[in-house]
């Protein structure tokens, strides 16, 4: 490659442009210069924490967390909880108490093994359950279908409220109300509430009437 | 060691005693030393002395922030150059940028045509060698920025191919072909100061 400073034809460019005047850096560059160093310097000091509780930090992240709640709140004030609703939910089956038939067979041979000790009342209610069951399945005419009975098994106490041995739990043509699936319990009363029933039935229907006249 | 001794040391020592023991007083001599052929090199390429200064200034404290990133197998000068070439040549980026947007955002708002005023020629307040300086500096600008710096580099600066192939990261043949292309635009340029 040619020598390109020794050649002439660029001799003016070179002339003009060592001839241009040389710039001074102004009088305070120093100064300026080491204000920004320092300036640097602190910001450089700041750690994360310090600076996010910065007042010009500050708001933003006071900002983001009322944001939070704000979002939290909505949320939960619109869109339904994932807990039970105590009026929307379905009432509890009582399984201690209610068997279907299927389980009626396992259940009453264990609690022959528990009573045969000399638990003769028990005996007794599930003569009575054989005896009533055979009515119904006689009224009915549906002992093919072995989910329609609610069969209560045993007896909890020896009080006055013990449940019904067999019922039938299906609406049928003949009217019977299929109660499979429900919880319920039903009382047997005495002749004595009996007749305090029938006596506060009949004063009501008394004053039923005469609140018609 | 005094700052009259700092003063007898070279560059390079400077700034090896300023890696050393944080020797503040060994920064300034540099910045002292470097402040205006920085300026000077700056101007030229970007034409703008605000600028300049900032450009300059942002230099020093990269070699202020960053002492550790010189190696000394390398030339101080050359590593100070090429920090400056490399602010100046992103700051020119951002100026053409801004004046693309400006430019822009005029004609959209008005539809008209906008022409870019020129304030360099002022025969009211510069003298002959003030007005040939200028027109210098405007045939400088006009350059295009690659050979613009190599020619800057070794006509203005007057620093070596070598120191300029290092500086601009290329080779020595590189450096020349840029330099040689440079001074034929120019040439073309300031065709009528020549005649003089």
């Amino acid at each position: 490659m040619k020598n390109i400073d020794i050649d002439p034809k660029f001799d003016g460019v070179k002339r003009a442009l060592q001839s241009l005047k040389k710039i001074e850096a102004p009088l305070n560059f120093e100064q300026e210069l080491f204000d920004r160093i320092s300036q640097g310097e602190n910001e450089k000091h700041l750690s994360f924490i310090d600076k996010l509780f910065l007042p010009s930090h500050l708001l933003p992240s006071l900002g983001l967390a009322v944001a939070i709640v704000l979002m939290f709140f909505f949320t939960n004030i619109f869109i339904p909880s994932t807990g039970e609703n105590p009026l929307l939910a379905n009432p509890r089956v009582r399984t201690d108490v209610i068997s279907t038939n299927q389980s009626v067979a396992t259940k009453s041979t264990e609690n022959n093994k528990k009573t045969k000790k000399g638990n003769d009342v028990f005996n007794l209610t599930e003569k009575e359950q054989l005896s009533l069951s055979n009515k119904t399945k006689s009224k009915t005419n549906s002992t093919n279908d072995p989910n329609l009975g609610i069969r209560i098994t045993g007896r909890h106490s020896l009080s006055s409220t013990y449940y019904n041995s067999s019922v039938l739990t299906s609406v049928s043509p003949n009217g019977f109300i299929n109660k499979r699936g429900l919880d319920y319990k039903q009382i047997y009363l005495q002749k004595l509430q009996k007749a305090q029933i029938e006596q506060m039935r009949k004063k009501i229907e008394e004053m039923i009437r005469n609140s018609e006249r | 060691m005094t700052e009259k001794n700092f003063n007898d040391l070279t560059d390079e020592e400077l700034i090896l005693e300023f890696q050393n023991n944080n020797t503040i007083a060994a920064f300034e001599i540099l910045v002292k030393r470097y402040k205006n052929p920085l300026m000077n090199y700056i101007f030229r390429f970007l034409g703008n002395y605000e600028s300049c200064t900032d450009v300059v200034q942002e230099t020093m404290i990269k070699v202020y922030r960053y002492k550790d990133s010189y190696q000394s197998i390398a030339k101080f000068s050359t590593w100070i150059y090429t920090i400056a070439g490399n602010l100046a040549k992103t700051e020119l980026q951002r100026q053409k940028r801004r004046k693309m947007f400006s430019i822009n955002d005029y004609g959209k708002e008005s539809n008209e045509n906008y022409e870019i005023p020129d304030d360099s020629f002022r025969p009211d307040i510069e003298t002959d060698s003030g007005i040939k300086n200028e027109i210098i500096q405007k045939a400088i600008l006009k350059v295009s920025p690659v050979y613009r710096q190599a020619v800057i580099l070794r006509d203005v600066q007057e620093l070596s191919y070598e120191e300029i192939a290092e500086i601009m990261n290329i080779t020595v043949g590189t450096v020349k072909s840029r330099i040689n292309r440079g001074r034929k635009q120019l040439q073309k340029l300031l065709k009528h100061i020549y005649k003089d």
